[in-house]
């Protein structure tokens, strides 16, 4: 039972360390390199140089800033928004049904077509511009992709969009595992829909915030194909995430050892940042 | 109710993840206005018929000039001719072209035959040595050498870039003749502003190359030439830097430009063909852009634009044109059918040829020169070059003095900084740094 179990487990094995660990070990020896991604090209030995270089690359100090300020803005709006439609939707009506689909369907769209429809929507001359001037707010009229502070929160408002209606599945079945004898107590006890949101569901669904959380701030630590496609980066480098500047790093310029140092500091601190956060709401979780 | 909105939502699913499947055709046999007939030409096409014909792959770009019909009919006159080759159209997609083949080139599955491979040749080793027999077709002085290797063909001249106006936006402003000297266009872009003209246009967003392309090449690239006509072999060697008062001064005329509210305000949020668009439709009166626009202009009959070389600090001095290159992989196992296909298409037979230049405006670099009857915005640009210096365009040059790779890619991104308000000075010593940087990267060290 015990060999035929591991024959069954092997093809996923291989294909998922070939696919997944191998890549992840190569890459941790080759931020140690300066290779150049040609296999023609020796490989070189640099000790820890790409780390050290890493702090002085002033275009990957500002990705950070720019992704952890997705980060931030994302995971608040998208889960404070999901939350708040779950509640909204964590009961039986006619309509129910048809909210949760239309909010989960931004989800389903693919990234590259959602960035294009926003892209057009959002360009100087895109509807909300028009809309704008068609009602006399000319002055209201904004350049949301062609200034990097604006992108920003283009890029964040779009991403919350699209990642709401999935953040809003997990809180409907984190709510949906709440007993309701806990809510009828609640009542018996004098609690007002305030006192039972606040004493019964929110303890309750800690483990649901704990996971949405966590997807969100992972989700966006390497955010890559909205930025790709909405501002290239730009401008100029305005908008570069962390996983962007991997990106252009290994396959704009070619510089594939030090790239893969980022991919390493990024790693770890998807790890860190993961440990932290489980260890952080495993504290407030509670026992029905 | 319940099973209509599943049934909804399912083709919903399907339907999103089918529009993301669509593929550009290979096989396109619409015929193209431009198409060409297969030559008799002067390669002996084999009669005999071969069991498995030679599979070639071809990376192509595709724009408003080169459409995907105009590839296939070069594809198809070839393989009338050379029944026994089937070329199949790899499209290179993305805003970098050089970008797409290196990614192509690290996961090992180069085309067979490229367009646009200049950034290829500085990589050792990459590019296959092209046979003599081939390159002797072309204009002397064509043929750059890399590593001492001929790698790539000089598939054909572009003259690179001029500046489009709108004649009646210069007439409506009292502007009665095009500028020619710097002071000249402020006073005209000035007098456009104050008629409530907005006077300059260029792109952004994720067409990164669009939007210094045209300052770069006019403006940027003459004055960096009157300085030193030596600046890439200066750069190598240490003598130069990327921070100096040349550039830098360009740089903030540019940057003053954009501040003092001379470009059109979405420019930096337009793509490259939206901006096109735009300049045509009348949002502004100029657009520093490329050569191709002058036949897409004649083409679609838009009498109301002219074109003008754009003066400089030093007046206007001189014009950069660049080869078009095309190349053979080295690690292709078809060498000889790719160069065959190449001599086929640049050198055996005219019409196609003749239907590739025409297309985008571009002039022939083949020993026999190639001509065609041109429209008047173009032939004005053409007539705007007489009495100026053909000179080098410093991001574009090639051979030992080629800047490394991956390098101009960085200074477009860093001009878009800078165009948004980036201080300039520091900006260019991030170049500097950068181009050592990718300097020893591209030397494999």
């Amino acid at each position: 039972m015990g060999k035929r179990s591991i024959l069954f487990a092997l093809p996923a094995f291989i294909i998922y360390s070939a696919l997944l660990i191998v890549p992840i070990l190569l890459a941790f020896m080759l931020s140690f390199t300066s290779w150049t991604g040609y296999a023609a090209n020796p490989i070189h030995y640099v000790g820890i140089a790409n780390f050290i270089d890493l702090w002085k690359d002033e275009k990957f100090l500002h990705s950070i800033w720019v992704t952890l300020r997705l980060v931030l803005v994302v995971t608040l709006g998208s889960n404070a928004l999901g939350l708040i439609f779950a509640l909204l939707l964590n009961k039986s009506g006619k309509l129910t049904n048809v909210f949760r689909s239309v909010f989960f369907v931004p989800f389903v769209f693919s990234t590259v077509a959602v960035s294009f429809i926003w892209s057009s929507i959002i360009s100087y001359t895109g509807v909300i511009n028009y809309l704008l001037g068609v009602v006399g707010l000319e002055t209201w009229q904004t350049d949301f992709i062609g200034n990097a502070n604006h992108a920003i929160w283009s890029i964040s408002i779009i991403e919350i969009w699209k990642t709401v209606g999935f953040n809003m599945v997990i809180y409907l079945a984190a709510l949906q595992t709440v007993p309701a004898e806990l809510y009828e107590a609640c009542t018996i006890d004098g609690g007002n829909a305030r006192n039972k949101f606040r004493h019964v569901t929110l303890p309750m669904i800690v483990p649901g915030i704990s996971i949405s959380v966590l997807m969100s701030v992972i989700n966006e630590m390497k955010q890559f194909d909205l930025v790709k496609v909405i501002t290239d980066g730009g401008p100029g480098s305005g908008t570069e995430t962390i996983a962007y500047h991997i990106i252009s790093q290994a396959f704009g310029y070619n510089l594939l050892g030090y790239s893969s140092a980022i991919a390493l500091v990024l790693f770890v601190a998807v790890v860190l940042v993961s440990i932290a956060h489980l260890s952080i709401t495993r504290r407030f979780e509670v026992e029905s | 109710m319940k099973k209509w909105l599943s049934v909804m939502a399912c083709s919903l699913v399907a339907f999103t993840i089918l529009a993301g499947c669509g593929s550009n055709s290979n096989k396109n046999s619409s015929a193209s206005p431009e198409a060409v007939s297969s030559s008799p030409a002067t390669s002996a096409a084999s009669e005999a018929p071969k069991a498995d014909p030679v599979k070639i792959k071809w990376a192509i770009f595709e724009t408003d000039n080169f459409t995907d019909a105009l590839w296939q009919s070069i594809i198809d006159s070839f393989e009338k001719e050379y029944p026994d080759i089937q070329v199949e159209k790899v499209l290179m997609t993305g805003d970098s072209r050089p970008q797409f083949l290196k990614t192509l080139l690290a996961a090992g599955s180069l085309p067979d035959i490229m367009l646009d491979p200049a950034e290829l040749a500085k990589i050792k080793d990459v590019l296959a040595p092209v046979p003599d027999d081939l390159l002797a077709n072309f204009e002397d002085g064509s043929v750059p050498v890399f590593n001492n290797q001929k790698v790539l063909v000089p598939a054909s001249k572009q003259l690179r870039s001029a500046t489009y106006y709108n004649k009646k936006m210069f007439a409506d402003a009292g502007i009665t003749d095009v500028p020619k000297t710097w002071d000249e266009f402020l006073a005209a872009c000035e007098k456009l502003k104050a008629k409530g003209i907005t006077p300059l246009i260029t792109a952004g967003a994720s067409d990164v190359w669009a939007t210094s392309f045209g300052y770069w090449v006019n403006v940027v690239n003459p004055e960096v030439e009157v300085w030193n006509a030596n600046f890439n072999a200066d750069l190598k060697s240490g003598a130069a830097k990327w921070n100096n008062p040349v550039i830098t001064d360009a740089l903030q005329k540019w940057q003053d430009l954009y501040k003092n509210g001379y470009f059109d305000k979405g420019s930096l949020s337009y793509s490259y063909s939206q901006a096109s668009a735009e300049f045509q439709k009348g949002r502004a009166a100029m657009m520093m852009d490329g050569s191709w626009v002058a036949p897409s202009l004649d083409k679609g009959n838009l009498t109301d634009f002219g074109v003008f070389q754009q003066p400089t600090k030093d007046g206007i001095t001189s014009y950069s044109a660049a080869f078009n290159y095309m190349a053979v992989s080295n690690s292709s196992k078809n060498k000889d059918a790719a160069f065959k296909f190449l001599k086929y298409f640049l050198v055996d037979n005219k019409d196609v040829y003749l239907s590739y230049i025409k297309a985008d405006g571009l002039l022939s670099s083949t020993k026999e020169p190639v001509t065609y009857e041109m429209g008047p915005v173009q032939t004005q640009f053409v007539d705007s070059l007489k009495g100026l210096k053909l000179v080098d365009e410093i991001t574009k040059l090639p051979g030992d003095n080629a800047l490394p790779t991956g390098m101009e890619d960085f200074t477009q991104k860093s001009l878009q900084s800078i165009l948004a308000g980036a201080p300039i000075s520091k900006e260019l010593d991030t170049w500097d740094d950068q181009y050592k940087k990718l300097s020893a990267a591209t030397a494999g060290n």
